[in-house]
């Protein structure tokens, strides 16, 4: 598709390129997942991955720092910059390019459940 | 958080330092304090709710954490260095006359070896910029392998893909 669109000359948005990129990895999503809401340091992503996975999932440091120097890498998440009341922890945050390859992960990830649910894999949503 | 940290906390952060050395040189240096400062901070947490058991899960599960990343970070780096290495003919491709020098030893390299046969040292992982091409005048003094055994080599060369120049006339 992307060879298709390049060669007649559409161009790609950002938004494209996210719903046709690989899936994130579990620990990418929910670190990205956890940032979503507001800035945090290493120990807090660490306490609210735990958190949103009801501690099924624990990222240890090593884990932790593979996954935000990944992150970092792709330019979906960046460092905040020093402020003179954090001086003790580094600060990160979520660029909008990491907003959209959430969305887009969710977006797969729902089309996934829709998927399951018409292969009757899952009981149909009830509606509220 | 600031109060002082309990003796076995404090003994199992420093134990973590020490295993952090075990990182590549890069990662340590643009994550380390922040791994041993979220180690730490998981230590107390666990030591403060479970006490010697909290803090024994904590240090197992790091141990694990960190045999595990270690050997990832270092498969990481090997395939970055692979990655960024230039196309070059004397590298994989036989080439006359662009004769290469070791980067770590300065001794000749013939076209297409991966290892330098004096030091040994294994050409792939050198950064690109440390490269260099053999000076002229390392050529002409080069006491093993100078002018003449490159002409031996050109002629071995192009008498293995198009027969020896001499028989060909």
């Amino acid at each position: 598709m992307w060879c298709e669109r390049e060669r007649t000359g559409q161009v790609m948005d950002d938004r494209d390129r996210h719903q046709a990129a690989p899936p994130l990895p579990p620990t990418s999503f929910y670190v990205l997942l956890s940032l979503a809401a507001e800035e945090r340091h290493g120990y807090s992503i660490m306490q609210e991955v735990a958190t949103l996975t009801s501690g099924a999932m624990r990222l240890w440091p090593g884990a932790l720092y593979h996954t935000i120097q990944s992150l970092l890498a792709d330019g979906l998440i960046a460092a905040v910059p020093e402020t003179a009341g954090n001086e003790r922890w580094r600060y990160y945050r979520l660029t909008e390019r990491g907003r959209l390859a959430a969305a887009g992960e969710t977006q797969r990830l729902t089309s996934l459940v829709n998927l399951a649910r018409g292969r009757q894999v899952l009981p149909p949503q009830e509606d509220s | 958080m600031d109060s002082p940290l309990p003796p076995l906390v404090a003994v199992s952060c420093a134990i973590y330092r020490i295993l952090l050395l075990a990182y590549p040189r890069n990662f340590r240096r643009e994550f380390g304090g922040e791994m041993a400062q979220v180690f730490c901070a998981c230590c107390q947490d666990a030591y403060w709710r479970r006490g010697i058991v909290g803090l024994g899960e904590v240090c197992a599960c790091t141990l694990l954490d960190t045999v595990g990343n270690v050997a990832r970070q270092y498969a990481l780096r090997e395939r970055v260095q692979l990655l960024a290495l230039p196309p070059s003919p004397a590298y994989g491709l036989p080439s006359l006359g662009e004769a290469n020098a070791c980067p770590f030893c300065g001794e000749e390299i013939e076209p297409g070896r991966l290892r330098c046969v004096y030091c040994a040292a294994d050409l792939r992982l050198c950064p690109p910029q440390r490269r260099r091409p053999l000076s002229s005048s390392r050529l002409r003094t080069s006491a093993g392998y100078g002018a003449v055994q490159l002409a031996t080599d050109a002629r071995r060369f192009y008498g293995r893909v198009y027969g020896e120049p001499g028989r060909r006339d």
